[in-house]
């Protein structure tokens, strides 16, 4: 199972590939929207997208719309990674077409939760 | 042109008229330019003031200095930026408005008479007088 | 554990990088406090440190940015505006970060600082006017007083520390100011750490969100504002004003809304009002540019000075160690430093000084013209000195009109063209490695190769078989010619003389340099690469064969030591260009001593086998970033990091590119500062083996990321993405050997597949030498690896000319001319997944898409 890692922050980007590989997932990254629209354009098909609200060049509520916008994503998860300071635009987040989300800092057993209600099991 | 500051170089006795020399220093140091033509010896610090020195021996195409007795800065202004010419040593101030004055005696190496402005008959020696814009002249190119 | 300490050094490195960019623009903003981008990016920061903090436990500066991020946020959706206090405080909680940072750094855990001032200061300024108004209440105030002390006396100290919060000017009443005099002690702890630089930013209040000093003389009481703004009545100022008289800490204008004597609305048009008239009044004057001039000069100077007693100090510093002399030097230098800094700042000024004229020049053109234009400024805040500022203007403005002129089409021809009746032009300006970047961009017709070359042939600017030889970018380069002008007919807008010859010349006059870049029908993009031209600069002095010299520190990522059994040997040779591998990048070199002719070129490290020799000297790598290439620069020695006073070079040698000046060090001798971007295009050449350069052939040339340039078959030349090369191997042709119809051989333990990049893309090379050795570039992923074999390497490019062409072919994405030939770009991935089917499905490493995004970042 394939995780596309999208944030802006280096250190983020390792930890949450970090946490992701630990459940098992192969991950790959992306540094904002617009690169991992790159990603998905150039034919990358992840199970599941983390993608950060809040990036430079493409922000992760564009990016969400855009995926969402395209009917050969469809099958893609869309996981909005958040913080609490950011909880009203989760809502936002969830109209745009995300299927879940996770507020910053989170555990393993969160997300793999969260997984668990999107029928993502990886092996 | 009536009053030369004059110094040596090799066998010859230069002067530039004294309206363009700002100071005469001394300095031990000075900061090789690798990549600048050999006329270029380096750069000095003249009271904060980064100067191009200029090998006038080289510009002359005189050999290399025998000695290793430390030159002298002649610091002259041309074009509102001073540029120090590296001389052997330094002479005096020459009154030469009685000197005779003639153009550059074929004698003088041919490289030397292009920079004249012409020589001045003393008593004793030939005063060559410098033409001070063409010596600052050097070519601008890097050598590489 | 190792994971999650790379992943916390990770942090820190990213944090820093992110916190220097965060005081550039926290500064700005004081400029500029409505920049939403600003704010934007000033926000992401705190905002991405804070998340990222709590996920590795670090509570003290999680809750710290917590509090920042929210003020950030109200900042940057508007509901509040950014006050010097409010700057402040930001500030002082980014050197707590720091601080932080720097404590997680050395000892790996977070210190014992107490920030719950700063946090309660933090949270205070979350409202407008809260504080005073909160006071007696909440804990709100920003510095809370002992308990004991009484709530006016709180208040009153903080009017002491800060101005006060929202008390609009020469209305409140000071609040016994004996209080305030005994109280200000305490309250230093909260502005202690906001230095000197930042209090003096005080004389300038920013334009907007002017709440209010003391000392504001200048602008009328806000009362006074409203009443004639018809939004008060006198009496219901004299109500208010009494009731502060009488001990109402709440801001004037807070108490005449709460009355509903006036306005919100109202109160914040007065207070722009009162600031606007400060800001003309009171916190400008006009100083004499020459005055400018002479006292940069000066600074200059004073920093010598400084430079030179630190390092007599410095000599003797054991005796001189706890000297009162020791200590003056020390103020001294710090004082120094900050005159410097203002008085660099006096001179700089936001693009915008030359931009703000172009609305006004682009509407009167398009009208003119009878062209639509929408213009949109992007970076308007990027600073440029003032002498930079002032050369740039003319071919700034002569490209501006160009674009509105020339680049975009009438109405008609863009709605036939399918395009909106509407053009866009675009102005970007950015900073990037000590220079300033300057885009026009525009959506219109573009350039047609064909109409410039026709031009140049008729103009006898070239001929027909020097065409022939052309590229498409030396064509297009064309229009920078004298005597080349490119309007079909001469209309009064341009063809006035100055053209882009005259643009080019003046900007290159300046040290900069133009650019071009058009699609046919998409547009075309100038782009000016213009020097800060600051002249005093942080600098890092190195030692090579004997000397030193000085390296901007701006263009210095960072240090790499070559020693032991690092030392040169650490240095391989990719068919005889000097790299070096930093982290599985493939860094290409230059060696100083090489560069400046000390030692004959290309010898220094070679011997006949093409092996570097010379490995037990030491060194370090100096790693530049210039031109958008990074490269390492070989020197002997590192020596130190000052701050040195830029002195231009005399004519005689303003002709070596390799030097930018020169500076006096603090023992008085002179040194050479070396530029950057002149080595970066050395390293280029270097780097580039055919001998012939781009450059050579008078080509512009555009940056990529570096990409090795391999020999397939006969003459074809393809690139790989220097990212995707882990090894270059040589193997043995014997070694090959074939598994179920594949190529393999055995590496490292494991069969690796190989795949002919000849075969792939269709090339027939002659059949090889099976005692000749195969070329392998090696592609390692995880736990896989595939081998790609070439005929030769021949170089690392980092620069291509002419435009990347793109191709549809089953194995490649497209070319691309490096020096003066075409190379082929491989599809990686069909190339990859030809070798080895499986190649994604098992390595955890990139998708298959990262894999063509990186030669689509490489290429764009």
């Amino acid at each position: 199972m394939l995780a596309l890692v999208v944030d802006d922050s280096r250190a983020m980007r390792s930890i949450l590939t970090r946490l992701m590989t630990n459940l098992g997932f192969d991950v790959a990254q992306a540094g904002d929207g617009a690169q991992a629209m790159a990603v998905l354009d150039a034919g990358a098909r992840p199970d599941v997208i983390l993608v950060d609200w809040n990036m430079p060049v493409m922000d992760g509520l564009t990016f969400i719309k855009q995926v969402r916008a395209r009917e050969e994503f469809r099958e893609i998860a869309l996981m909005m990674v958040t913080t609490e300071s950011e909880q009203g635009n989760i809502v936002r987040a969830l109209a745009a077409g995300a299927h879940e989300y996770v507020v910053k800092p989170f555990t393993d057993e969160v997300i793999a939760d969260k997984l668990n209600l999107l029928g993502l099991v990886p092996a | 042109m009536s009053q030369l500051s004059t110094f040596h170089v090799g066998k010859y006795l230069f002067g530039v008229d004294v309206a363009l020399v700002q100071e005469v220093v001394r300095l031990h140091q000075i900061t090789p330019v690798p990549l600048a033509r050999p006329e270029i010896a380096g750069l000095i610090n003249l009271r904060g003031a980064v100067l191009t020195a200029i090998d006038l021996r080289t510009r002359l195409g005189l050999p290399p200095a025998e000695t290793t007795k430390e030159r002298v800065n002649v610091v002259v202004r041309v074009d509102d930026e001073p540029v120090s010419l590296l001389v052997d040593e330094i002479g005096g101030v020459l009154e030469v408005s009685q000197v005779p004055f003639e153009a550059t005696p074929s004698t003088v190496d041919e490289r030397v008479r292009d920079l004249l402005i012409g020589a001045y008959t003393l008593p004793d020696r030939l005063l060559l007088a410098l033409n001070a814009e063409r010596v600052l002249d050097v070519p601008v190119e890097a050598r590489a | 554990m190792e994971a999650i300490d790379e992943i916390v050094a990770e942090f820190l490195v990213e944090s820093h990088e992110n916190l220097d960019q965060l005081d550039r623009d926290l500064l700005a903003l004081e400029q500029n406090p409505n920049s939403r981008d600003l704010l934007a990016s000033v926000f992401r920061t705190i905002h991405t440190i804070k998340g990222t903090s709590g996920f590795l436990a670090f509570h003290r500066l999680e809750k710290l940015t917590h509090v920042g991020e929210n003020l950030l946020s109200r900042l940057r959706d508007g509901r509040i505006n950014l006050t010097e206090e409010r700057s402040t405080a930001l500030l002082a909680m980014v050197d707590a970060v720091r601080n932080l940072l720097g404590d997680i750094e050395q000892t790996g855990v977070e210190g014992e600082t107490d920030h719950s001032q700063l946090i309660e200061t933090l949270s205070s300024l979350l409202e407008d006017g809260a504080p005073a108004a909160a006071a007696p209440a909440a804990p709100a105030p920003a510095v809370p007083a002992q308990a004991t002390a009484p709530a006016a006396e709180s208040a009153a100290a903080e009017s002491a520390a800060v101005p006060p919060p929202a008390e609009p000017a020469a209305e409140s009443e000071p609040a016994e100011p004996e209080a305030a005099t005994a109280t200000a002690t305490k309250t230093a702890t909260a502005t202690k750490r906001a230095p000197a630089k930042r209090a003096a930013k005080k004389a300038t209040p920013p334009a907007t969100g002017g709440q209010p000093a003391g000392s504001d003389q200048g602008s009328p009481p806000i009362g006074e504002v409203l009443v004639e703004a018809g939004a008060a009545t006198q009496d219901a100022v004299q109500i208010a004003r009494m009731e502060q008289t009488l001990g109402d800490q709440r801001p004037l204008g807070k108490i005449m809304v709460d009355h509903g004597s006036t306005t919100p609305a109202a109160v914040e048009g007065a207070l722009e009002t009162q600031s606007a008239h400060r800001s003309v009044v009171d916190s400008s004057v006009r100083v004499d540019v020459e005055l400018l001039d002479s006292l940069m000069r000066l600074v200059g100077e004073l920093v010598l000075a400084r430079n030179q007693l630190v390092s007599r100090l410095d000599d003797e510093r054991d005796t001189a160690k706890d000297s009162a002399l020791a200590r003056s030097a020390q103020r001294l230098s710090l004082v120094t430093s900050e005159l410097q800094e203002q008085v660099m700042k006096t001179r700089m000024q936001p693009v915008d000084a030359v931009w703000s004229k172009m609305p006004r020049v682009v509407r009167d053109l398009a009208k003119q013209c009878g062209r639509k234009v929408r213009l949109e400024m992007e970076g308007r805040e990027t600073e440029l000195d003032r002498s930079v500022l002032e050369a740039i203007k003319d071919p700034l403005t002569h490209l501006v009109r160009n674009a509105v002129d020339h680049g975009i089409e009438t109405p008609e021809t863009r709605k036939a063209t399918g395009k909106p009746e509407e053009g866009v032009l675009r102005l970007r300006a950015y900073h990037e490695a000590g220079q300033v970047h300057l885009e026009i961009i525009d959506d219109g017709a573009g350039i047609d190769h064909d109409r410039i070359a026709a031009k140049a042939i008729e103009r006898g600017l070239i001929t027909q078989g020097q065409l022939s030889t052309m590229t498409k970018r030396e064509i297009l380069h064309l229009i920078f010619l004298p005597g080349f002008s490119l309007a079909a007919k001469v209309t009064n807008v341009s063809g006035r003389g100055v053209g882009m010859d005259v643009v080019k010349t003046r900007i290159e006059a300046i040290g900069g340099a133009v650019d071009v870049t058009s699609k046919l029908g998409q547009g075309s993009t100038f782009r000016l690469t213009i020097p800060l031209t600051l002249a005093i600069i942080p600098a890092l002095t190195i030692g090579c064969a004997e000397r030193r010299y000085a390296v901007p520190q701006v263009s210095v990522l960072e240090l790499v030591r070559l020693s032991g059994e690092h030392a040169r040997g650490g240095i391989e040779l990719i068919s005889g260009a000097p790299v070096y591998r930093l982290r599985d990048m493939l860094l290409p070199l230059v060696r100083l001593d090489e560069q400046l002719g000390l030692v004959p070129m290309g010898q220094a490290d070679t011997s006949p086998d093409d092996r570097p020799i010379d490995r037990e000297r030491g060194g370090f790598i100096v790693v530049l970033h210039a031109e958008q290439q990074r490269f390492g620069l070989v020197v002997d020695d590192v020596l130190d990091t000052q701050e040195i006073v830029v002195k231009p070079l005399g004519r005689h040698l303003k002709g070596i590119p390799v030097y930018a000046g020169a500076t006096i060090l603090g023992d008085g001798s002179v040194v050479l500062i070396l530029d950057a971007a002149t080595l970066a295009r050395r390293s280029n050449v270097l780097a580039n083996n055919l001998g012939v350069t781009a450059e050579d052939h008078g080509l512009e040339v555009e940056p990529i990321d570096p990409v090795l340039v391999v020999e397939v078959a006969g003459d074809r030349r393809a690139a790989i993405p220097l990212e995707m090369v882990t090894r270059l191997e040589e193997i043995p042709a014997t070694s090959i050997e074939r598994v179920g119809g594949r190529e393999v051989v055995q590496y490292r333990g494991h069969i690796m597949p190989l795949v002919r990049l000849s075969t792939l893309l269709g090339a027939y090379g002659d059949a090889t030498d099976p005692d000749a050795g195969v070329q392998l570039v090696v592609y390692t992923r995880g736990e896989r690896s595939v081998g790609f074999v070439v005929e030769r390497i021949l170089d690392i490019a980092t620069e291509r000319s002419g435009t990347r062409s793109d191709i549809d072919d089953h194995a490649l994405v497209g070319s691309v001319v490096v020096g003066d030939k075409v190379v082929e770009l491989v599809d990686m991935q069909s190339a990859v997944l030809a070798a080895d089917p499986h190649f994604y499905s098992s390595a955890g490493g990139l998708s298959t898409g990262e894999i063509t995004s990186k030669f689509e970042e490489a290429l764009v």
